[in-house]
């Protein structure tokens, strides 16, 4: 039994217009160490999957259909109070997106990191604190800056920061919502390699939402392309990345430069992604697809195993 | 260390403007007033030539000698009142004078212990304005932060709508105006709560009493005072808090597991103080003038009230010491303001004092 | 900028506010204030705003009277005021060189009080003041009873006469004298003779309880009022004789108890409040970017200096020392205005300072001075307009502060004291108490209007707010 399932699940926005399909019968799962990737163009709803898999979703999105087992334990359907006090950052954390605004400008760095203990373990202001600097050690920041308010660090150093509250708990599971948004490229690798250091010491189980294929590259076992609300692709990471299958996922991995590869020029995908109130029927991409053919614009195509492991949804592969 | 540092270039700083203003105000002094001065004086020595008949007899042949007479006299007062040196130099004694609260005696009213002393009759008034001054803003700041919050919460609803429009009603109300006819309505029509005063006449025996009194006499002035300001403070609470509330910084408060009315009264308001206080610091300080003036509806005898008697009676020394007071009062409240804001962001108080450490 | 830009640029203004509905109502409310200060005045001459502490102008009003408008609402109908110049008139001679003149008012009382007041106003013309004429004034009632309240020779110098019959110690006791027959001794001892309106028995039914205000039942019909003349010389003329019944209730607004009418000084204060609130807005507005804008231009030390000048002035306490220069200076309404400026420019120049001084490092800005454009030329083309439409915003937000600022001056007794404004009618109202008397028609309007004329401007420059920085709205 995989330690995270996730079963056709719909997680809708509703607002006056109509209802924001971002994730539409959406399955993955997720194996206890290991590391999933997701990866989309923004408003693809890879973030919306990630939120939904805390199950708090900002108002007005709302899980609509499917389940979320984390250990076989259903989590959907589940009362707030109790999903508060015995699955958030228990069973399931979340490393988040930005972390400029992550982090509470009034309060301390110690107090933030440690703040989980002290509602999940009823553990005394100070106790917690001192726990926290062990943490902090583990992300490798100087424990005494327990002190230290937030706008006192740099970018670096608090995504570090955000980091240890993320794993202060030790969750079964653990989502890292673009980890590495809005930090320097040399910040960026720093968290990447921790993160992978991470993942080695600890044997993380971790999902990795990121709109920079190579973030995930790096730290991914198996990948996930999103688009529209959609998986259109599923599989392990060497396998999707360098032999993509779905013509989505093509174009996007020749919109990112390489090092290893050759590569005649970078593309980009022309059109852009559509609106999730009313997708196009039929295969989401297809009025951007230049493979397009007959039934693509009816029928919606469902994912099927290509390699082993590796799925694909995409009529050019269930039609022929 | 370092916060103290900052804490003393910010007196200083107010201690700057406070010359200025006191500058201002003795130049008034000095330009309009000494000229009543002047001709009080000059009243003076010919009632006391009017009252010395051997003075009379003296001059009654010799009109020079009395001429005479009457210029060394106003020789001796104008150096008495210090008229006979330069403008500026007068002007530079008088803000000497104002800063060591010397405002000289009032020609027309005294405190209740008997004392002409502008001083002492501006001290008696100061403690009752900061009475209900301070009692009302606790209350208003109490109701503002709570309809605010609530009102955040709940963004969009019948309570944010109605607290909104409230909002927007009184921003034009005058606050005595809002006194008088609250005094129509509550004192005279309703008859439930005095019509002004701060005390029966007679007073109550006993200590609990009067206080009782006091108090009964202070409804209806706060409540005005509340009234016409409560709504702006929770609008602007409102705002403040409905910026936080979509910061990242909730939304990771809330999935940490903190609960909910933690993450309010906690994570919310703690971040969203100092923007509030930077807000509401103009309307407070616009607020005590309104005060003062309502003052004068309520017939409360502190320093508004103090302005109108000066006024009527054109006491020229209460005047210019009520107005010295009541800057030492404003600058005094902007400092508060200030160091409450350094006290509540972190990155003011670290910046400043990190800034100073230097 | 051309003439067709600006008025198409105006009307694309106008598209955009006409959505705006708290814009539309705080425009309405203005456009009522602005019609009340041009058409009232038509019929509230300005001698009226002159003469308003001028105590015989308004002798010949109701004292203290309230809303005509409240009988409508009201089941206990209120007097009105009337002024009476028709009479009948009948002369005979007594004697061989006295003539008597006999003129009659017809009064009809159907209301639920007596009149406020009987005034008796007349020129005479007497040959020889030696020889002056006598005066009787009988009220008959119409119940037949016939009380005659003033028997006097008209000996006093000048030829103008004003009887007020209500104030005369003479009336006031026969009037007193008439109730008593009717009283019981038991109410007679809760009536103090001195604080008796003599109108009250003279209207009331001959009853007991005629002396007390609260028993009194009024006693409707026709009442008949001769005033007689005794001349002694037959040149001797009555000329203008008029009778004013004091009403109750004046005009839309009442009076005050100085017999002001309060609608007068209500229009004629909301020119003064529309004066000081605009011209006050419009010119700190414009020093204040004046300033702003400088102070970004210049840059440097020059800055600093301007900025420390700010800082000064934006934490002076204003109403303190605005209170002090008025005691002092008993300014006019223009040097309000000055010191109103003086101490509100601050919050418009740091918004035009920090606008300034973004646009001026704008790429198109640094491109436009590297090919030569001066200082000025840059302000004109490119500062000026972008900022302009946030002063006409904040322009209308600083309305109501000026507004309220002026009033609280005027309350304190420290307005221009040659025009009536709204802040001294609250002076007058507040000085007289009547707030303690519950004359809720002479408190009520002037502060409504203030914080209705100060309301429309604070809803225009929301909607205004609104229009320039859609991301702000909250309304």
């Amino acid at each position: 039994m995989p330690l995270l399932e996730v079963k056709d699940l719909k997680a809708y926005y509703f607002i006056s217009r109509g209802a924001v399909k971002a994730v539409d019968n959406v399955s993955i799962d997720l194996e206890k160490g290991e590391s999933l990737g997701l990866a989309g163009e923004s408003g693809c709803g890879k973030s919306t999957l990630g939120f939904a898999l805390m199950n708090m979703l900002p108002p007005p999105g709302r899980v609509v259909a499917g389940s979320i087992k984390i250990d076989g334990q259903e989590i959907v359907g589940m009362k707030e109070d109790e999903l508060r006090k015995r699955i958030r950052w228990q069973e399931i954390a979340m490393i988040f997106q930005g972390a400029m605004n992550v982090l509470n400008p009034v309060y301390t760095v110690g107090y933030q990191v440690a703040e989980p203990l002290i509602y999940h373990k009823g553990m005394g202001k100070k106790e917690a604190i001192e726990e926290a600097k062990k943490y902090l050690e583990l992300v490798g920041l100087d424990p005494n800056i327990v002190n230290r308010y937030p706008h006192e660090l740099s970018g670096g150093m608090k995504q570090r920061a955000v980091i240890a509250t993320a794993l202060i708990m030790s969750p079964k599971v653990l989502i890292a919502d673009e980890p590495t948004t809005a930090l320097d490229v040399i910040v960026q690798a720093q968290i990447i390699n921790l993160l992978k250091e991470l993942k080695r010491k600890l044997g993380l189980s971790i999902i990795i939402i990121s709109h920079d294929l190579s973030v995930i590259s790096e730290l991914a076992d198996r990948l996930a392309i999103m688009y529209a609300g959609k998986i259109v692709e599923l599989g392990p990471s060497d396998s999707v990345y360098s032999d993509p299958v779905h013509p989505y996922t093509k174009a996007l991995l020749n919109a990112i430069p390489r090092l290893r590869k050759k590569q005649e020029r970078l593309e980009f995908i022309p059109g852009a992604p559509p609106n999730l109130l009313s997708p196009p029927p039929g295969c989401r991409i297809h009025p951007r697809c230049p493979y397009r053919f007959e039934p693509c614009d009816k029928e919606e195509p469902e994912l099927v195993e290509v390699r082993p492991g590796h799925f694909v949804a995409c009529h050019l592969y269930t039609r022929r | 260390m370092g916060i103290g540092k900052y804490v003393i270039i910010r007196l200083i700083n107010a201690f700057a403007v406070l010359l200025i203003a006191l500058f201002i105000v003795s130049l008034v002094f000095s330009t309009a007033a000494e000229k009543e001065l002047k001709a009080q004086i000059y009243e003076e020595i010919m009632a006391q030539l009017n009252a010395n008949p051997q003075l009379q007899k003296a001059f009654a042949a010799n009109a020079t000698a009395r001429e005479q007479w009457i210029e060394t006299q106003k020789k001796l007062k104008f150096e008495l009142y210090g008229l006979d040196k330069p403008l500026f130099e007068r002007i530079l004694i008088r803000v000497g004078e104002q800063l060591r609260l010397k405002f000289g005696k009032s020609h027309s009213l005294k405190s209740r212990s008997g004392s002409s002393e502008v001083k002492d009759i501006i001290l008696e008034a100061l403690p009752r304005t900061i009475l209900l001054f301070t009692t009302g803003q606790i209350v208003v700041i109490l109701i503002g932060l709570y309809l605010g919050l609530k009102a955040a919460q709940r963004a969009g609803s019948m309570l944010d709508q109605s607290l909104s429009i409230f909002a927007l009603l009184s921003y034009s109300l005058p606050m005595w105006w809002t006194g008088m006819l609250f005094i129509i309505l509550f004192s005279f029509y309703l008859n439930i709560f005095p019509s002004g005063g701060m005390m029966s006449v007679p007073p109550p025996e006993g200590l609990i009493s009067k206080i009782l009194d006091l108090l009964y006499h202070l409804t209806l002035p706060m409540f005005t005072y509340v009234f016409v300001v409560f709504g702006g403070w929770a609008y602007t609470t409102r705002n403040v808090v409905l910026s936080q509330l979509q910061e990242d910084f909730v939304m990771a408060a809330r999935a940490k597991g903190v609960p909910e009315n933690k993450v309010l009264y906690g994570h919310v308001l703690r971040a969203s103080a100092p923007p509030i206080v930077t807000m509401t610091i103009g309307s407070l300080l616009g607020s005590i003038g309104g005060a003062m003036i309502s003052e004068v509806v309520f017939n409360w005898p502190g320093m508004g009230r103090l302005y109108w008697t000066a006024v009527i009676q054109n006491d020229v020394p209460v005047l210019l010491g009520n107005t010295t007071i009541s800057i030492i009062l404003f600058l005094a409240s902007l400092i508060v303001m200030d160091l409450m804001y350094m006290y509540l962001d972190p990155r003011v108080r670290i910046g400043a004092a990190a800034a100073m450490g230097e | 900028m051309r003439w067709s830009d600006f008025v198409e640029s105006l009307k694309d203004f106008w598209f955009e506010y006409k959505r705006q509905k708290i814009g539309m109502l705080g425009l309405a409310i203005l456009l009522f204030f602005i019609g009340l200060a041009i058409v009232g005045p038509r019929f509230y001459p300005a001698e009226m705003s002159r003469k308003w502490r001028d105590v015989t102008y308004w002798q010949n009003y109701p004292r203290s009277a309230r809303p005509s408008w409240i009988n409508y609402f009201s089941s206990h109908k209120m007097p009105p005021h009337l002024i009476i110049a028709e009479y009948e008139v009948s002369e005979r001679m007594i004697g061989a060189n006295i003539r008597e003149y006999v003129a009659t008012f017809n009064y009809d009382h159907e209301y639920d009080e007596p009149p406020s007041d009987l005034i008796l106003t007349f020129r005479r013309q007497v040959a020889d003041p030696t020889k002056p004429p006598t005066m009787t004034f009988v009220l008959l009632r119409p119940d037949g009873r016939e009380i005659e309240l003033i028997s006097k020779k008209l000996s006093e110098a000048g030829n103008q006469t004003r009887i007020v019959i209500t104030s005369d110690r003479g009336a006031l006791s026969t009037a007193y004298a008439f109730g008593r027959e009717f009283e019981t001794p038991e109410n007679l001892e809760k009536v103090h003779f001195e604080l008796t309106n003599p109108a009250l028995p003279l209207f009331s039914k001959a009853q007991p309880g005629i002396l007390l205000g609260n028993e009194a039942e009024p006693l409707k019909g026709t009442y008949t009022i001769r005033v007689t003349f005794y001349f002694q010389n037959p040149e001797d003329k009555i000329e203008d004789l008029t009778l004013i019944i004091g009403g109750r209730v004046y005009g839309l607004l009442g009076t005050d108890e100085n017999r002001r009418d309060l609608f007068a000084g209500l229009i004629w204060g909301t020119r003064v409040s529309l004066l000081i609130g605009i011209l006050t807005s419009v010119l700190s507005v414009f020093f204040g970017i004046f300033y702003g804008v400088m102070s970004a231009y210049l840059g440097g030390w020059k800055d600093e200096i301007l900025q420390r000048i700010y800082e000064i002035m934006s934490s002076i306490p204003t109403l303190p020392i605005l209170i002090l220069l008025s005691a002092i200076y008993k300014p006019s309404i223009w040097w309000i205005i000055f010191f109103l400026v003086v101490f509100g420019w601050m919050g418009t120049s740091r918004m035009a300072r920090s606008m300034a001084y973004q646009i001026k490092e704008m790429d198109y800005v640094e491109a436009a001075r590297a090919v030569g454009a001066s200082g000025f030329w840059i302000v004109r083309k490119h500062v000026m307009p972008q900022i302009l439409p946030y002063a006409f915003a904040s322009m209308a937000l600083s309305v109501p502060s000026a507004i309220l600022t002026e009033a609280g001056l005027s309350f304190l007794g420290l307005g221009d004291i040659n025009r009536v404004t709204w802040g001294q009618i609250l002076h007058d109202a507040q000085s007289t108490a009547a707030t303690i008397k519950g004359m809720w028609w002479w408190v009520l309007p002037p502060g409504l209007a203030m914080a209705l004329l100060g309301l429309s401007f604070a809803f225009i420059g929301a909607a205004l707010n609104t229009i320039l920085f859609p991301k702000l709205k909250t309304l």
